[in-house]
């Protein structure tokens, strides 16, 4: 009975840990979404999937670089720290890349280097970053609509189109794909 | 059926008695409920991977109608019910091998399900092997609490996956403490079964892989850049190959001797590899252990424990078996080290191994007469001409030597299996 009991309360504690990492998650993410900071990134989406978690758009940027003037340690998966500031038009540029943590702002997120190269025409190291938030899921029928939307888009290139970012103390979640001021979800579920 | 009809018909003729007659009646009844549990449990287990699977599945649809809560919502509750299926099968169905299996078997699906739809729900970056770390870890409490050697299972080819993810060519190399906290997680149950079902279905597969996810950790780990690496392998098949001499499982059909299959296998294949000069060449050049600074590290202290293991494993056959019982295989290794350490001349070193492999090859051959088993003097046999079709097929000889080689190990096959065949024959008559 004193067994039945014991392994009684470590199912109940297994259970707990097994509900409450997800949990966390979520409230992580909740709270990113409420109190982020939003960026808009200029993407352009193309469309595979994931066995388990299924159809999404993969997300490209152009604009995943700084150059730097001096010499740079940085190298390729150095663990590192982009803030970003917002251009003239609005869009999210990368304003700093550092490998320790920003103390006056919250609008960065933690990432790595993709690579880092000398370009002699412009006399820069250009620093390439990787940008994790590449995947945005969608209903399994939307995926190929949006992948054919980016397509004409990319025909016509009047329509812009970015990623919603929320970014918080390293943190952030992709809160949507933007096409032409709607949600992409929105304009192929039309 | 038709074996009441038999007792019935024994009895009549009073070849046994009713008394004996009952218990073999008793005796085939409980055999048959055993099977059909037995298949009960199958079925348990294949139907819960394929509820799992499936729910995860539809949920990957992503139904965009739904608000962002009742897409939680819907995440958590084939966590849920998982957890309240096992509690079920262990307060109400204790005795349920099916039961248990089959809802823990659940359970470990529908946490990675719970993952994936979160991450889906909130596009978070697609981390594939942090996802498979807190996976295997929460899955770890199910395999002890509901006693269910499925869970192991499928946590140990989790365990393989992880190791993959996380190789040296992956930007999440570390040094891999985590693979080695999953890999002990599973031990004591391991060692369980070992020691109280050691003839279940269930420990045999444990026993075919483990072997593969301890080598899998080897090829993965950091030591994959360096030329040690080919020592700690050849250590690690040695211990495997000795492993299989120890009384737990020497006893056992081959099949069931995954130790001695995999280790003998493996060391042949590595022997073979070694017996160019090329490879030696290649594992020197790469030799950071003696030729760079010595960086102590986790793989680096894993491969000389491996090393030291697989040394006191062999004192210990060596005391076990008397000298005449000795294989090439309980050495080969401590050769290769030596070799690798002395690094003479690489010809040299390529010729030594082939020697060895001539030798195995025979006294394999030489076994399996003696031990009256057509696979183990096949595979000598196989041994044997694989060398003599390298070696010679590495120098220039014309097609009709090579043909007359190839003729002459048909030969050797055939004569060798009819006289084993022929041996068996006489001994039954």
């Amino acid at each position: 009975m004193l067994i039945k009991r014991w392994v009684l309360i470590l199912m109940s504690l297994a259970a707990v840990a097994q509900i409450s990492i997800p949990a966390l998650m979520v409230f992580d993410c909740e709270r990113i979404l409420t109190d982020g900071i939003p960026n808009k990134i200029r993407t352009a989406p193309i469309d595979p999937n994931d066995p388990f978690r299924g159809k999404y758009i993969s997300l490209n940027f152009d604009n995943n670089y700084i150059d730097i003037n001096d010499d740079t340690e940085l190298k390729r998966n150095d663990k590192v720290y982009v803030s970003f500031q917002e251009d003239s038009l609005g869009f999210a540029t990368i304003k700093n890349v550092s490998k320790v943590a920003p103390s006056d702002h919250h609008n960065y997120i933690k990432t790595r280097v993709l690579r880092a190269s000398y370009y002699s025409s412009l006399n820069v190291n250009r620093v390439f970053i990787e940008f994790p938030f590449d995947r945005f899921y969608m209903k399994e029928s939307k995926a190929p609509k949006a992948e054919a939307l980016y397509n004409n888009r990319s025909r016509q290139d009047t329509v812009e189109v970015y990623a919603l970012l929320m970014v918080d103390d390293g943190k952030f979640i992709l809160k949507d794909v933007i096409y032409d001021g709607r949600s992409i979800s929105d304009v192929v579920g039309e | 059926m038709s074996l009441k009809k038999d007792i019935a018909e024994l009895l009549k003729a009073n070849v046994i008695t009713p008394e004996v007659g009952s218990k073999i009646q008793a005796y085939y009844t409980a055999k048959s409920s055993d099977k059909d549990s037995k298949l009960f449990l199958i079925f348990g287990i294949i139907g819960a991977v394929l509820v799992g699977l499936g729910l995860i599945l539809i949920m990957a649809h992503n139904w965009d109608r739904m608000s962002r809560w009742l897409k939680i919502l819907i995440a958590f509750t084939p966590l849920i019910l998982g957890q309240l299926s096992c509690v079920y099968a262990y307060l109400n169905k204790p005795s349920s091998i099916a039961w248990r299996e089959g809802s823990a078997t659940f359970l470990l699906l529908s946490v990675g399900g719970c993952f994936s739809l979160i991450s889906q729900i909130y596009h978070l970056p697609g981390d594939i092997s942090s996802f498979t770390f807190i996976w295997m870890l929460l899955a770890l409490p199910i395999i002890y609490l509901a006693r269910s050697s499925m869970v192991s299972v499928l946590y140990i080819l989790g365990t393989i996956a992880f190791a993959t993810q996380t190789g040296p060519w992956s930007p999440d190399y570390a040094d891999r403490f985590q693979f080695y906290i999953l890999l002990v997680g599973t031990l004591p149950y391991y060692f369980s079964l070992i020691k109280y079902h050691s003839h279940s279905y269930a420990t045999t597969i444990h026993h075919w892989l483990f072997p593969v996810v301890i080598s899998v950790g080897l090829f993965t780990s950091g030591l994959s850049k360096s030329g040690f690496l080919a020592v700690v392998f050849a250590c690690l098949f040695g211990l495997f190959y000795m492993i299989g001499h120890l009384d737990l499982f020497y006893k056992n059909k081959l099949r069931n001797n995954s130790y001695l299959v995999l280790g003998s296998l493996s060391s042949v294949v590595l022997l073979f590899l070694s017996s160019y000069s090329e490879f030696w060449k290649y594992i020197v050049n790469e030799n950071y252990i003696f030729s760079r600074e010595i960086a102590f590290n986790i793989p680096l202290v894993m491969g000389l424990v491996i090393v030291f293991m697989t040394l006191g494993m062999l004192t210990h056959v060596l005391k076990k078996f008397s000298y005449r019982n000795y294989k090439p295989l309980f050495f080969s290794f401590l050769l290769f080290a030596i070799l690798y350490v002395l690094n003479w001349d690489t010809l040299f070193q390529g010729l030594v191994i082939n020697a060895l492999l001539f030798v195995i090859g025979i006294t394999t051959i030489y076994n399996g007469i003696q031990k009256d088993h057509l696979g183990i003097l096949n595979y000598g046999l196989l041994i044997t001409t694989l060398w003599i079709m390298v070696r010679f097929f590495n120098f220039d000889v014309t097609f009709i030597v090579r043909g007359l080689i190839l003729v002459g190990l048909g030969i050797g096959f055939f004569m060798a299996n009819f006289y084993l065949l022929k041996k068996r024959k006489k001994h039954v008559n």
